[in-house]
């Protein structure tokens, strides 16, 4: 018998948190964007748990999880598979790539050449990949998590709008307290806690937290909300780039996810701030004057909810 | 450059060509437009703007080494300010170096860090934080202009220029809704403004400081001194007057005007002073009325006329015309008069008007005695030979007094300024033989003195002489300016008025003044005031206060209707669309929450209820939240059992809480 999907989410919150500690705003975050079907970019400095969180979570489900180290050699194909010529059968055999899998993280996705990082943007938009004129499917629960080091850094290739606006959310991990870095020393002193979780929820589970996400209500008063939030940032000052209407579409959906994680069956306007910087920001370009003014999408989307009355 | 096109260098040229630096000011315009022309840009970063602006600042800082050195500041009180203008007006040229980077960069802004130190310390701490930045070019503009006016050439070249420029950076940023012509018809409006602003501010200083000195001055004379009268006889440079209005002159019918309006006069001559000699004063009974006091008989033919006239602390001396012999309606405790004409009020009111009816031809000051034959030893020897040259002693009074008139009629000219002039020798004598040019006390000393060598008997009299008819205050007005001295002549048994100043002096000496009307207006104010202070006339003030109150009424009902009228951009506003009905209106939470917004504890129109009601500390209204958020959030919507208990919640918290809520 399948859990509740509260409790689901719960227990997967609490695993990832046995690793993950102090950051229980981003777990919340990625459970939101896991059970809305959306992937995850996280972007932040080296050595603040990036990759661990994506682990963590793989590991907490009972789901297929892979990982891809990019770098700038890397080739579109070594992501999706590649056929390859059998002497014995006179044919050609498709070997899959690491993209056929329930989890896929993609580690600093930045350093690779736009060519190759365009290479997910059909598999996380439609759930499956063309490879030499054939269309495969993937997995049913297909999850991205990438990260990326800040682009200031050297040897990065920022990412292409498109691909930007392919991740339902975007956040980062920060720094955590001095209390809690010394909590994560004292863990890891004889051996590292990822090696201890093991699954605690089935894929199935999975699949019915989706399935319940997409049940839980909106009303169209916030529905409307959503798209006035979104449509503000095309207007707004500074910003080349405003939100795209997928933009609003993943509002709503990790709004719905995050009611989900409340135990709440329908979406109240709480919601929807909450998650409303980690989605949108990122698919905003700020113009070259407002940045080089201190101006980030962050701080717009920040603006635009301070301005936007909401329903009460 | 954000600049309109072309006005950076319009506006450098212009600096050069104002400072003489024109080589430079068309090199730095050619540079900064330059960048206009070319579509290359600069990569500059943080620390190159950095770099440029210490550089900007070495070259100021050298080029102020440079100019101390060379102006000899320091050493003549003069250098300093000199090397500073100097150095102000290099500005343009030491900054060009940041507005060019600013011109070729790719960015086209300069980060705050090129100004500010503590900034440039706080980036090096945190790289990654915003740094602000700063358009350069309307700064630099602003700068330019500056530096110009410093070079001073105070013509209306470099006024026009600034207009011009003005004009030109306005223009980009006129209205789209009225037509040019309409522009600059304002900026034209503007910069005529502007001109006679400037015109009038350097008036009101002068204005300011005249003020300040009568004002002052006025706290240590405290009124006309009766018994001495300094002259300005020998002083050298103009004479300053004042535009004050000091007294107000309603003339009786058959009164001519110009008239003379004593206010003393005096009978020993010691230059440069008149003295009064045995003129103690005498107190005057009032008769049964109490505001009426007669100083002699009356006449058979009287004159009258009514003066208004302010009493410093409640005394001071009257002016009266020659012959007074009644005073009218003068509300004071005690009036006193001396032999020689001279009344006095001890007690008064700070402000008396007064009617007086007067009689030229009647002798009512005490007559001549020796005092008013005497003349100083000093001035004997040219005077006796003047009178010998006209021969007074020949004629009779009253034609050596025409004689004397005629004299100085054909002979003299007014003039308030006195050069630089022997000293041996007495000014009276330089002014008899010599210059034949000065104010009313040189001719008032000269006639009186030239009277008594002729062996008349003559006075000196000091007063105001009424000329001016104000429009404004539709009657004559006397001005401190109109202060005047003439002599008086026993003639026939009476002191007659003997006038020989020519009689342009007033054309001399009316100031052309652009704040003159409004220092007139204010000056009638404060008598309006003063009158219904002193109770003068209440009954008057009435019509001139509702006349006064129609325009303001107006004003006022025109701004009310006209702020409901007036939009901005000229298109017509929306009208509302009508509220949609929405889910959840009629929950009771809205109650709590207009109870709150009363007390001063509303919500913002982006907060969410819960963060609301998290950051006002109303922890009990959470339950309220969760019901009224599932009533207005959810399509499911509450069954009747818990729509009762949203609407029994409310009321409760509204019943327990709402008194507190009022406080």
């Amino acid at each position: 018998m399948s859990l509740p999907p509260r409790e689901v989410c719960a227990k997967l919150a609490a695993s990832i948190e046995t690793v993950i500690k102090g950051q229980s705003s981003a777990v919340r975050k990625l459970l939101a964007a896991f059970a809305s079907g959306g992937h995850v970019l996280l972007e932040d400095y080296p050595g603040t748990g990036k990759t661990t969180l994506a682990k963590a979570l793989a590991r907490s489900i009972g789901a297929t999880f892979k990982r891809v180290q990019f770098t700038p050699d890397l080739l579109p194909s070594d992501i999706l598979g590649v056929s390859v010529y059998d002497q014995r059968d006179h044919a050609f055999h498709f070997h899959e790539g690491p993209v056929f899998t329930n989890i896929l993280l993609a580690d600093e996705i930045n350093r690779a050449s736009p060519r190759t990082q365009s290479a997910l943007l059909e598999a996380m938009a439609e759930g499956q990949v063309s490879i030499e004129g054939q269309s495969y499917r993937l997995e049913e629960l297909f999850f991205v998590i990438a990260t990326q080091n800040p682009v200031e850094f050297r040897g990065t290739y920022p990412l292409p709008e498109a691909q930007m606006d392919r991740f339902a959310l975007q956040f980062s991990l920060g720094y955590v307290a001095p209390e809690e870095e010394v909590a994560i020393l004292s863990a890891q002193a004889r051996r590292h806690p990822i090696d201890d979780v093991t699954p605690c929820v089935s894929l199935a589970d999975m699949l019915g937290v989706r399935e319940s996400v997409a049940a839980v209500r909106m009303t169209d008063e916030l529905k409307r909300y959503v798209v006035d939030v979104v449509s503000a940032t095309r207007s707004a000052e500074g910003v080349q780039l405003g939100a795209s209407p997928r933009a609003s579409l993943a509002l709503m959906k990790a709004a719905q996810a995050l009611a989900l994680l409340e135990g709440r069956e329908f979406v109240i306007p709480e919601d929807v701030q909450e998650i409303a910087v980690s989605v949108v920001a990122h698919r905003m370009v700020v113009d070259p004057q407002a940045r080089f003014s201190g101006v980030t999408t962050a701080s717009v989307v920040e603006e635009i909810l301070k301005k936007v009355p909401v329903p009460v | 450059m954000s600049t309109p096109p072309l006005l950076l260098g319009a506006a450098l040229v212009f600096w050069g060509w104002q400072t003489g630096l024109v080589f430079f000011g068309l090199a730095v315009a050619t540079l900064l437009e330059g960048a206009r022309a070319v579509t290359w840009r600069l990569e500059l970063s943080r620390s190159d703007f950095n770099r440029v602006a210490d550089l900007c600042a070495v070259l100021f800082l050298g080029g102020a080494v440079y100019l101390f050195a060379t102006t000899g500041a320091g050493r003549t009180a003069v250098a300093g300010p000199r090397a500073l203008t100097i150095l102000f007006e290099w500005l343009p040229l030491l900054l060009a170096p940041l507005a060019a980077c600013q011109a070729y960069s790719v960015e086209g802004r300069v980060p705050l860090t090129a100004f500010f130190w503590a900034l440039r310390r706080r980036a090096e701490r945190d790289p990654a934080a915003p740094a602000g930045a700063v358009d350069f070019a309307y700064p630099y503009l602003a700068l330019v202009v500056l530096a110009t006016s410093a070079a001073n050439v105070r013509t209306p070249v470099f006024y026009a220029g600034l207009c011009a420029l003005v004009g030109w950076a306005l223009w980009f940023e006129r209205s789209r809704r009225f037509r040019p012509a309409w522009w600059a018809a304002l900026v034209v409006a503007a910069a005529a403004l502007g001109w006679g602003g400037q015109a009038a501010l350097h008036r009101l200083q002068t204005v300011v400081e005249e003020r300040v000195f009568e004002y002052i001055f006025s706290l240590v004379r405290r009124d006309l001194d009766p018994f001495r009268s300094m002259t300005a006889i020998g002083q050298l440079g103009e004479l300053k007057l004042s535009e004050r209005v000091v007294l107000r002159v309603d003339p009786g019918p058959g009164v001519r005007v110009p008239l003379l309006l004593r206010e003393a006069s005096y009978d020993l001559y010691s230059s440069p002073a008149w003295f009064a000699s045995a003129a103690g004063f005498t107190p005057i009974q009032p008769e049964a009325d109490g505001e009426t006091w007669t100083l002699g008989p009356p006449a058979t033919a009287p004159r009258t006329v009514a003066i208004s006239a302010y009493l410093p602390r409640g005394r001071g001396v009257l002016t009266l015309p020659n012959g007074a012999y009644r005073l009218d309606r003068l509300a004071a405790v005690t009036v006193s008069r001396n032999r020689l004409g001279a009344v006095k009020v001890d007690e008064g009111l700070g402000l008396v008007t007064y009617g007086v009816r007067f009689d030229p031809a009647a002798p009512l000051d005490a007559p001549p005695t020796e005092a008013d034959t005497g003349v100083p030893a000093r001035e004997a020897v040219v005077l006796a030979r003047v009178a010998a040259e006209l021969r007074l002693a020949t004629l009779p009074p009253a034609e050596a007094v025409r004689a004397v008139e005629r004299w100085f009629r054909r002979n003299f000219r007014y003039s308030l300024y006195r050069r630089a002039a022997r000293r041996d020798v007495p000014p009276l004598e330089q002014f008899l033989l010599e210059t034949r040019a000065g104010h009313c006390e040189y001719f008032a000393t000269a006639t009186v003195l030239l009277l008594r060598a002729a062996g008349l008997p003559a006075r000196y009299a000091v007063g105001y002489s009424v000329q001016e008819w104000s429009w404004l205050e539709r009657r004559w007005i006397v001005r401190q300016r109109h202060a005047h001295a003439w002599a008086l002549a026993w003639v026939g048994g009476a002191w007659r008025d003997v006038d020989t100043t020519p009689s342009v002096w007033v054309d001399e000496e009316t100031p052309d003044s652009l704040l003159g009307p409004v220092g007139d207006l204010w000056a009638w104010a404060q008598f309006l005031f003063a009158r219904w202070r002193w109770s003068e006339g209440g009954d008057w003030m009435g019509p001139y206060l509702a006349w006064l109150l129609i325009p303001l009424i107006l004003l006022l009902a025109w701004r009310l209707w006209a702020r409901k009228r007036v939009g901005r951009g000229g298109a017509a506003v929306p009208a509302p669309a009508a509220p949609r009905q929405r889910r959840g209106d009629d929950s009771e939470f809205y109650l709590v929450e207009r109870a709150l917004a009363v007390a001063g504890r509303g919500r913002r129109p982006s907060e969410p209820a819960s963060a609301w009601v998290e950051r006002i500390h109303e922890d009990a209204l959470r339950p309220l939240v969760r019901l009224h958020y599932r009533y207005r959030f959810d399509p499911a919507g509450l069954d009747p059992r818990e729509r009762a208990a949203l609407r029994a919640a409310a009321h409760a918290w509204l019943a327990e809480r709402e008194p507190v809520a009022r406080a």
